[in-house]
């Protein structure tokens, strides 16, 4: 018997958590109670339950939102630890379910994470009677490969799968996917694919706010403007005089450079920039920090230097961690969710129920 | 009194200063003291808290004490202390005034943000402001003397405005040297409110002012700027010396106005298109400047020079002919009459050789002669001091001939020292520019010839053709491009936006999938084109994303799985890759075409010859949008690739006119949508004469911004 539904994802980093809140918030709005469980988390700075404690007003604490950690430094775990897990995650799913007519589940990672341990998305959706919902990126035309894939992992188990949603789709396959991708899924492989969601980057980007908290700066400009979002990144080492050519290519970007190269921080100004950082710990002249404060775009300094502050970047995925202050970010998905086929979602959730 | 009167600054009756001071030392000491010394006429209004008199003049501790009504207020107190004061005059009704303080937005983010502040209470009161950051301004009519500079210039017909005010107060110091009269000099320091703009409109309507000197770093308002120098420049001339043209220089000007320095081409463009004469060096500002204050404008190029050594004769000559001017050929009539008053050793060919022993009077006939022929534009006097050298009787005939001739312009090189001094003295006391070496004589020439052209400029109707296209189509395309995410355009895309323009493309589509390119290969017809399209991938020969000649489905299946595969490889991030099929085209002559925004002057449009060495051959010419029929042929006809397409060693002509044509299109484009920031046209096919053009890839970049606040 269904009675929850498990989120999960194919790839790390497609919204997971954003979509998980956003569809209880919708869910709420048609009557339903619902709560948020995250059974496990692998990461030890997880603000997850907090964050949905906060937004969805649960009066559970962030303990029983979230009981267990794991990651895969413990693969050598004993079977009593294993149990004590479970017996942890259960004690909390029980004490949660009584408050609510379902719970939107969440799983870290990916489909498969922690399947070793017998701790997977799999294993989890058996024993909290969820059904589950395949969140995965549509990027290529090969990411349907590993829609069946997933559908075939859950079989096993005799899972039930409520459906997939396909999210970050670029607006140029978007046509194909709808019209080959989708429909044979669905006809051939079964599958009820719930959502397919144009790639709008500020689903998930991060703030000027965030990466400057990364990267450890110091902000010159525009201390105001830290909430903006960034959706790509830049790095300034061209001549000045074809930097214009290559900073109007992208949108709402950070772009990454010297200190010492005033000229390129100024080009990028003229373009849709949401962020300058300046490395090497060079401190530009006034006039451009001054240009920056009165056009609004912060400037951050950093002492590395432009290498080794993209390898940093590299690092920190684009798609940025929910922060609930993010209104945005939410209201976004939200917005999403009219093209999400969330009522389908319920129906099957009243049907099996 | 409209808006733009900016004349009470210059002309004020009752002049207060906050912030006057008994202190020598002070600014707002100087500021009194040079109103009082240099002989202001109106009323001097000191404004202290503290002192009751300053430098004699009875103090107020507030503006709003005084019992009359102030016209213009000075303002040197410290910036935290300048809002305030503008209340002040926000509640009296006092409408204008100049802030010479320092510590605005050239110091970093508190000065940024006081300057706002500032800018909106000066807008909030419909205050008008020069400055802040300042030495002020100057007007030798009036007198008025408000700055703190030393020195008040002499009576003259210059008008000065400068964005360095340490510039202004070292030209004021030599000026007086040279002799060089103003009428203005103004300091506009960090432009808050009234900019170059506003002061070459009002300068252009001031009697005062014949000519108009400008030093500036940066132009505020790009396409206000080329309406208004457009209209100055038919009367006066505008001579600006534009700092930051080299690389180095760029990069300071930069720093040093926080604004981008435009590219150096399009301050070029922008200059020409406005009539403004472009000075390289501060000597060359004043050199033109000496001239356009006395004399007059020559009716073409051809200049003579009359010489008593053969040497700068010949200097003299070189120098004329890289600067553009013309040795002018003299008449058998004159070199007749000529060969009749010099010895015969002496030259009368031009440059004409009066010899070493040549007097006054052999310099006067010669001169007398020369200027009646009509071959002769203007004229160039040498001397060099020899033994029976007369220079100030020479002296006094080159002004007696210039009386004699007023419409022709002459210019001198006195070159020596000590002997030759009193000779100059009066030529420069009479208007007559006088120099030590004969290049600098030859570049003030120079001036007055380009102003001349400028002045013809003006006479041509311009004449902008306007195309019939289908400007729906583009409006479409753009809004399905955005609607998508994205700012730049598909090949696909690009090519559809230049046909609807009336701008001959082969067929091409963008296709996702291999069956989509076979089935649009087949519809096109073999052989075709295969390009990889992302809106990432900037350089697609790179990646050997263009394939020419593609003949079997087959070859279409390897060429597609190719160039995926290595664009993915190469552009991991790419969100969108697919391929274009495009119809083969035939191989004519490569031009490069384009347009790119510039942040300041708008769309600069360039042509130049193209393919993939384009960037290395830059053999460009640029113009500023919109462009007139005699701009676009202009541009074209400056490209070496333009003599070769008019048919050298044999070659049949190109197809010129529908190339001239194409650039207009493009022109009509930008102008009709400005949100295309960039546009390339790389390479554009020339057929020959009568055949036609095709522009077989394009690219285009999209202002998102721009067409999100329009919506």
């Amino acid at each position: 018997m269904t009675k929850n539904i498990l989120i999960t994802s194919i790839n790390p980093g497609v919204g997971k958590t954003t979509f998980a809140f956003a569809l209880a918030l919708k869910l709420r709005q048609k009557g339903k109670k619902v709560g948020y469980f995250k059974p496990i988390t692998d990461n030890t700075v997880d603000t997850d339950a907090h964050d949905a404690k906060t937004l969805l007003n649960m009066k559970e604490d962030v303990k029983t939102i979230c009981p267990t950690m794991v990651s895969s430094y413990e693969y050598d775990m004993t079977d009593k630890q294993k149990e004590d897990i479970w017996s942890k995650i259960m004690g909390a799913y029980n004490k949660m379910i009584v408050n609510y007519d379902f719970l939107i589940i969440e799983t870290c990672r990916r489909i498969n994470y922690l399947a070793f341990l017998g701790l997977c998305s799999k294993a989890l959706a058996s024993k909290l009677d969820a059904g589950v919902l395949i969140l995965t990126q549509g990027r290529e035309v090969e990411d349907s490969d590993r829609i069946i894939l997933g559908l075939d992992y859950f079989k096993t188990a005799k899972v039930p799968v409520l459906g997939a949603v396909m999210s970050l789709v670029p607006d140029q396959l978007f046509n194909h996917f709808k019209t080959v991708i989708v429909p044979t899924l669905e006809a051939k492989y079964k599958v009820d694919v719930l959502g397919l969601v144009p790639d709008r980057v500020t689903l998930a980007a991060p703030t000027v706010a965030e990466l400057a908290s990364t990267l450890n700066a110091k902000v010159l400009a525009a201390e105001k403007h830290m909430d903006k979002l960034i959706e790509n990144y830049v790095i300034g080492a061209m001549q000045p005089e074809s930097a214009l050519k290559y900073f109007r290519r992208s949108m709402n970007k950070a772009v990454i450079t010297g200190g010492d190269r005033p000229q390129l921080a100024l080009a990028a100004m003229e373009t849709s920039t949401s962020v300058i950082v300046l490395t090497g710990g060079i401190l530009p002249p006034a006039r451009v920090i001054s240009t920056a404060e009165e056009k609004e775009i912060p400037i951050l300094l950093v002492g590395v230097d432009t290498y080794s502050t993209s390898q940093l970047v590299s690092e920190t995925p684009l798609y940025g961690k929910l922060h609930i202050e993010q209104a945005d970010k939410l209201e976004a998905w939200a917005q999403i969710l009219e093209e999400v086929d969330y009522k389908k979602i319920l129906e099957k959730i009243d049907q099996k129920l | 009194m409209s808006e733009n009167d900016l004349s009470t600054f210059f002309n004020a009756k009752k002049i207060g200063i906050v912030g006057a001071s008994n202190k020598f030392g002070k600014v707002g000491y100087d500021v009194v003291h040079n109103l009082s010394q240099f002989g202001y006429p109106g009323e001097i209004i000191p404004i202290n808290p503290r002192d009751k008199e300053i430098q004699g003049y009875k103090a107020y501790k507030k503006l709003a004490d005084y019992p009359g009504t102030i016209d213009l207020v000075f303002i040197s107190i410290p910036p935290k202390y300048v809002n305030p004061i503008i209340d002040e005059m926000g509640e009296l009704g006092i409408k204008h005034v100049v802030i010479i303080t320092a510590g605005y937005k050239e110091v970093g983010v508190e000065g940024a943000q006081l300057e706002r502040e500032l800018g909106e209470k000066l807008k909030k009161y419909g205050i008008r402001c020069i400055g802040p950051n300042v030495v002020g301004i100057l007007d030798a009519h009036t007198p008025l003397n408000g700055s703190f500079a030393s020195r008040m210039p002499l009576k003259g017909n210059l008008g000065f405005i400068s964005q360095s005010g340490a510039l202004i107060t070292g030209i004021l110091d030599w000026s007086v040297n040279e002799g060089m009269g103003f009428s203005k000099f103004i300091s506009v320091g960090n432009k808050l409110d009234i900019d170059e703009t506003d002061l070459i409109e009002y300068l252009g309507e001031d009697d005062d002012t014949h000519a108009i000197m400008a030093y500036l770093e940066s132009i505020n308002k790009g396409p206000q700027f080329i309406d208004v120098c457009r209209k100055v420049s038919k009367k006066k001339p505008i001579v600006v010396i534009k700092s930051g043209a080299s690389n180095a220089g760029a990069r300071a000007a930069s720093s040093h106005t926080g604004s981008l320095a435009g590219t150096n081409t399009a301050y070029n463009a922008a200059f020409e298109k406005a009539g403004v004469l472009r000075a390289d060096t501060i000597q060359q500002l004043f050199d033109s400047a000496m001239a356009f204050s006395s004399q007059p404008l020559p009716k073409g190029n051809n200049v003579c020079i009359i010489t008593n050594a053969g040497g700068p004769g010949i200097i003299a000559t070189d120098a004329s002919e890289f600067a553009g001017l013309n040795l002018a050929h003299m008449s058998a009539d004159t070199m007749e009459e000529l060969r009749k008053i010099l010895p015969p050793a002496a030259s009368v060919y031009n440059p004409i050789d009066v010899l070493g022993t040549g007097m006054s009077k052999e310099y006067d006939d010669t001169m007398r002669i020369s200027l009646l022929d009509e071959n002769v534009d203007m004229l160039l006097i040498i001397m060099t001091p020899q033994g029976m050298t007369e220079p100030v009787k020479t002296a006094q005939a080159i002004i007696d001939n210039h009386k004699r001739h007023p419409d022709k312009p002459i210019a001198a090189a006195y070159m020596g020292g000590v002997d030759l001094e009193e000779g100059a003295k009066l030529l420069k006391e009479n208007g007559i520019p006088c120099f030590t070496f004969p290049e600098r004589a030859i570049s003030s020439l120079l001036g007055l010839y380009l102003y001349s052209e400028i002045q013809k400029m003006h006479l041509d109707l311009e004449t902008t053709p306007v195309f019939d296209v289908d400007k729906e189509r583009v409006a479409e395309i753009i809004e399905s491009v955005i609607n998508k995410g994205r700012v730049t355009m598909l090949g696909s895309e690009a090519i559809a936006v230049a046909e609807a323009y009336g701008i001959t493309t082969p067929t091409t589509e963008t296709c996702f999938t291999v069956n989509e390119a076979v089935k649009t290969a087949n519809k096109i017809g073999y052989p075709i084109v295969m390009k990889i399209t992302s809106p990432d991938i900037i350089h697609k020969t790179d990646i050997k994303g263009v394939v020419i000649g593609v003949k079997t489905d087959e070859d279409v299946k390897f060429e597609f799985t190719r160039m995926m595969d290595a664009a993915r490889k190469f552009y991991p991030e790419s969100r969108v890759i697919g391929v274009d099929i495009q119809a083969m085209s035939n191989v004519g002559r490569e031009i490069i075409m384009g347009t790119s925004q510039d942040p300041q002057f708008g769309h600069l449009i360039m042509i130049g010859s193209g393919g993939v060495y384009a960037n290395y051959t830059k053999d460009i010419q640029f113009g500023l949008a919109p462009l007139s029929d005699r701009e676009a042929h202009k541009m074209f006809a400056g490209t070496k690739i333009h003599k070769i397409l008019q048919g050298v060693r044999g070659e049949e002509p190109s197809d010129i006119n529908t190339t001239v044509n194409t650039l207009l299109r493009i022109s009509q484009l930008v102008t009709d949508f400005p949100e295309i920031l960039e546009l390339d046209i790389n390479p554009l096919f020339v057929f020959d004469e009568g055949k036609g053009v095709s522009a077989v890839d394009v690219k285009i970049t999209l202002d998102k911004e721009r067409i999100l606040r329009r919506e």
